[in-house]
């Protein structure tokens, strides 16, 4: 139990490559090779040495433990289910890969990456629940556990990273990757003023969020201020004698609705025409002296 | 970005960003997140949530997924600038965290500043982790997380369990953590993403650090404080998720750099756009990917 636990904890740490290298399909070429390892590593390893054994642990399972035949079978068959997901994924990446211009197809076969991440993800949390986190050292007598264990695959080569580097050098130098950007959205290019522009017009969107933000609160502070002035003046001429103070704060308050907003919109607008301005020349090139 | 975040980044900035930037005490930011924390069931669909096994100076909870009885244990230090918390929105993560990874929970709500400044909080987390092991938890089946404050608090803790000889923990996740106090770094993502961050402003971060150690400067650069400047030898890695517009952004870049540096293992994960807090805000979809991220970490580490 303890090497299908670790075989499964080295599924997760490929199952989050796909996930972060099939956000960048169609943008960054090497996540083609990565996606391509991956899914060698799973079809080659997982689906023909891994699976098989907890089929045949299954197996004997539901012969002491007839009340998770249900489960054990669904999961098993799931895992015929699986190899056959995984191999039609690593063709599509192959198909990629002689293509040379995977922008079209990317879309569909990240959605489909992702699909089968999810599915994966789930059914493990399914195995750990019914079998690997429960008694199941003590379901099966020790000799039943010998005859599981007595012709065990070879390493899987996600426990030696040597091996890894060798069979999967792609996997391997993404997987040590200490810093991730997942689910990057952005097709900007730093250069690019239309992309610059776009990105001032979302920051000059937000801080418009924020100033109106700003004027609420202060509306409402403004608002709970006059009443407490209006209130607590004596009457009956105090409120009235109140007035003017507090008209003249409420038109600081609607001067500076209008102003605000409109500085903020007037900023964002310099802010988005800046990248399309002329770049300054500088003085040396332009005098002829 | 989908329309969910949008939404949340609009309601943030409307909110809680607003209530940062404005001269507010921390009695009346603590009663308008007890408005917001009514936007979050105070009881996780699917999971238990029990008191016992009381902790001497704080509160803290067991967050169990109904259907299982795990033996790993997530150990979950709640964020809030240490002056506040969100104690529905916290136990909500906690519970989808569990889930996920098939742990059960141990939400520590360690004491606050102002009124019980460094080191409490910090003595609260390491007398939680003690506690699991007084109990019998496996301490590599014990992994730290934490939120915001919460995940520097967790990056301290690990510090000082190395330090104080303890059996160490099998991992740690710091999401979006606070790691450094000194705000001594002029071109860093305080200043880049100020404006870019939907949630937190540091228009009053001089007050809220200057509470969290009752005062006194020189505690900005220990190590239990500010994790940034903590010496990582011998200890297990750390999993940091953050967003990529958040002012907080460097302190997990920085934080990572350092971990590496001194010896120890450190993953970064940097969300594209993803606001502060985002793992607990159940209605956007990147929130159930970074806890599925989350959950193939512990089971990397926790097999």
């Amino acid at each position: 139990m303890a090497r299908l636990r670790l075989e499964h904890a080295h599924l997760s740490r490929v199952l989050r490559e796909i996930e972060v290298q099939r956000a960048r399909l169609g943008r960054d070429p090497a996540a083609v090779a990565v996606l391509a390892e991956a899914l060698a590593y799973l079809v080659d390893y997982q689906h023909v040495h891994h699976h098989p054994r907890e089929d045949a642990l299954y197996q004997r399972l539901i012969v002491t433990r007839a009340d998770l035949a249900g489960e054990l079978g669904a999961l098993e068959r799931e895992h015929a289910g699986g190899a056959r997901q995984a191999r039609r994924l690593a063709h599509s990446i192959a198909g990629l890969h002689s293509a040379g211009t995977p922008e079209r197809p990317a879309a569909r076969l990240s959605r489909d990456l992702q699909r089968y991440v999810d599915e994966t993800r789930d059914h493990m949390r399914r195995e750990e629940r019914v079998v690997f986190h429960g008694d199941v050292e003590h379901w099966l007598a020790e000799e039943e556990w010998r005859a599981l264990t007595a012709c065990l695959p070879p390493d899987d080569p996600l426990a030696d990273a040597n091996e890894l580097r060798r069979r999967y050098p792609h996997l391997a130098a993404a997987l040590a990757e200490p810093v991730r950007e997942v689910l990057t959205r952005s097709r900007e290019m730093v250069g690019d003023p239309h992309a610059r522009s776009l990105s001032a017009l979302r920051e000059g969107a937000a801080d418009l969020v924020d100033a109106y933000g700003e004027l609420l609160h202060e509306g409402f502070d403004l608002a709970r201020a006059n009443a407490v002035a209006l209130w607590s003046a004596p009457w009956p001429f105090g409120p009235l004698a109140a007035l003017p103070e507090l008209g003249r704060r409420s038109y600081r308050y609607a001067t500076r609705c209008v102003s605000l907003p409109s500085r903020v919109a007037l900023d964002c607008a310099g802010r988005m025409l800046a990248p399309f301005a002329p770049p300054a020349d500088d003085a040396t090139s332009a005098d002829p002296g | 970005m989908n329309w969910q975040t949008t939404t949340a980044n609009l309601f943030a900035r409307l909110t809680i960003k607003q209530m940062m930037r404005r001269d507010v005490s921390i009695a009346t930011m603590r009663r308008a997140i007890d408005a917001l924390e009514r936007l979050f069931p105070r009881r996780p669909v699917d999971c238990e949530v029990a008191h016992d096994h009381a902790l001497a100076d704080c509160e803290a909870e067991w967050v169990r997924p109904r259907d299982l009885s795990p033996d790993r244990v997530l150990l979950h230090f709640p964020g809030g600038a240490y002056v506040v918390r969100f104690p529905n929105f916290e136990r909500g993560l906690v519970a989808r965290l569990c889930r996920a990874a098939q742990a059960r929970g141990r939400l520590v709500f360690y004491r606050l500043a102002p009124e019980h400044p460094f080191p409490a909080g910090h003595e609260d987390g390491l007398a939680a982790y003690r506690q699991l092991l007084d109990l019998g938890f496996a301490p590599q089946r014990i992994v730290l997380s934490g939120l915001s404050a919460g995940g520097g608090l967790a990056l301290g803790v690990l510090l000082a369990i190395r330090d104080r000889g303890w059996p160490l923990p099998a991992a740690a996740i710091a999401m979006s953590p606070l790691t450094d106090l000194t705000d001594t770094h002029v071109d860093s993502s305080r200043v880049r993403n100020a404006r870019r961050d939907a949630v937190l402003s540091l228009a009053h971060g001089e007050e809220l650090r200057s509470m969290y150690v009752g005062g006194d400067p020189a505690l900005y650069t220990h190590p239990y404080v500010s994790p940034a400047f903590g010496d990582y030898h011998d200890l297990p890695p750390v999993l940091f998720q953050v967003g990529s517009t958040e002012v907080m952004l460097d302190d997990s870049r920085r934080a990572a750099s350092r971990i590496r540096a001194t010896g120890g293992s450190a993953e970064v994960e940097i969300w594209d756009g993803m606001p502060h807090g985002w793992q607990g805000l159940p209605f956007i979809p990147d929130a159930g990917r970074a806890i599925e991220r989350i959950a193939d970490f512990v089971r990397i580490h926790v097999p």
